[in-house]
């Protein structure tokens, strides 16, 4: 049972890692946004 | 370099490797300063020579205030005017002369000044006021003695340089020797992982807002409209911001140094007070320090606290922009800040009184402040009259 646990902790982990990554990549378009707090 | 670019992941992976894996530890300080100027050099390589001469400076002026008895106040103020005056020059200059252009139009003259083409090297309102606190850090025996290149490494730190958090020399310096010595796994996990958040906020959400936020720059909208765009730009700064100290944080994690929070939940602050202590901390803190304090702070008549806030907060809009809108993005916080102060207690005293205090009370006036701010941020992306207009159709819901 807690292997299941940990299985699923670490499985939950890793999944939401790749959303964030997959996302990110999804997101970019190769056009760069200034961020709003630089001085430019 | 900027943060969101496949240049800046190559360089932070590739560095990274060679820090840890192939430069000896002696040599890691003096490795992570030359990567740093790489950094810098790569978009603005004449600015370097100025950074680099103003870092200079203010060391040798550091090592003068310690050795100069009675004349030690004199070394702080040259360097001060010196500091603050640069960077008035590259930010300030153009806004004072189209400010007294407008003002010869308004008196009907023809002539006006030229307005020169300056270019604002690449994070100067931040490492200025790392050298306005490492001036008077050392001028109050508070900053540690240090080498040239442990000074320099602070201010050029690269993932700190461009926009914060403004880490202060204590704290970093004495990281320099500590955490970098060797090389531990947790360094490369929580620094990965927070860079990716950092972007994630940026890209994912961040900018994906832009297009909702583009109705505040136009005329004509009704109300609802621009309460959509502003909630959509207070989201939008509040992910661009956080992500980018994510990104400056998680940088620095991955060579072994732990930086400053700059972002505790801002939005979800219960008062405009609290609000400011969570968001943007390590200018906040900078400006009490070293601004709000020395003027006398809350410990004196309150007119004078009245006063030493409209300062603190006028140039905490200016530091913002070169551009009279922050300055009333800055008042209407002080405004805020300064009903608070003195009528609150005694508002709160009466609603307590009829509701007490619970976690009811709390979300409201949690919900009060965030549209507080958001109103303000109106003031913050809009000029003078569009954010007067805007804020106007907001309000009287016309």
């Amino acid at each position: 049972m807690l292997f299941f646990v940990e299985w699923g902790k670490d499985a939950l982990r890793a999944f939401f890692w790749m959303i964030v990554i997959v996302a990110i990549l999804l997101f970019s378009t190769g056009t760069y946004s200034q961020f709003i707090y630089t001085d430019f | 370099m900027i943060f969101n670019t496949l240049t800046y992941g190559f360089f932070l992976l590739s560095f990274f490797l060679l820090y840890w894996f192939v430069i000896p530890t002696k040599r890691r300080p003096l490795s992570l300063l030359i990567a740093s100027f790489l950094f810098f050099a790569y978009h603005f390589p004449l600015h370097t020579l100025l950074i680099q001469f103003l870092t200079s400076v203010v060391y040798f002026l550091g090592l003068g205030i310690s050795k100069f008895g009675n004349k030690r106040r004199l070394v702080l103020l040259g360097g001060l005017i010196l500091t603050i005056g640069v960077l008035s020059y590259y930010k300030y200059t153009k806004l004072i002369l189209h400010t007294v252009n407008d003002f010869l139009t308004l008196l009907e003259q023809t002539a006006k000044l030229p307005i020169p083409d300056i270019m604002v090297p690449l994070g100067i309102s931040f490492f200025t006021f790392q050298y306005v606190h490492y001036l008077v850090d050392v001028y109050r025996g508070e900053a540690p003695k240090s080498s040239y290149i442990e000074f320099t490494l602070y201010v050029m730190f690269f993932p700190t340089l461009v926009s914060g958090p403004i880490e202060r020399f204590q704290r970093f310096n004495s990281q320099t020797h500590e955490n970098t010595a060797k090389f531990r796994k947790e360094y490369f996990f929580e620094g990965s992982s927070r860079i990716l958040i950092g972007l994630f906020k940026k890209i994912v959400i961040g900018d994906a807002l832009t297009p909702f936020t583009e109705g505040l720059q136009t005329t004509g909208l009704n109300s609802l409209d621009y309460w959509i765009a502003a909630y959509a730009y207070a989201i939008k700064i509040y992910m661009d911001f956080s992500g980018y100290s994510d990104i400056a944080i998680g940088s620095a994690r991955l060579f072994g140094y732990r930086i400053m929070e700059n972002f505790q939940w801002p939005y979800l602050q219960r008062n405009l007070s609290l609000f400011w202590r969570n968001w943007h901390i390590s200018l906040t803190t900078w400006f009490r320090d070293y601004l709000y304090i020395p003027l006398g702070g809350s410990r004196v008549t309150p007119w004078r606290v009245y006063r030493n806030i409209l300062i603190v907060w006028a140039a905490t809009g200016i530091w913002h922009g070169a551009a009279w809108h922050f300055m009333l993005w800055g008042l209407f916080h002080a405004a805020g800040l300064l009903i608070l102060k003195y009528y609150g207690k005694y508002f709160y005293s009466h609603v307590i009184r009829v509701f007490p205090e619970s976690r009811m009370t709390a979300s409201i006036s949690g919900l009060i402040t965030f549209h507080y701010v958001v109103v303000g941020w109106v003031f913050f992306v809009c000029d003078f009259k569009q954010s007067i207009y805007v804020v106007g159709k907001m309000i009287f819901i016309i």
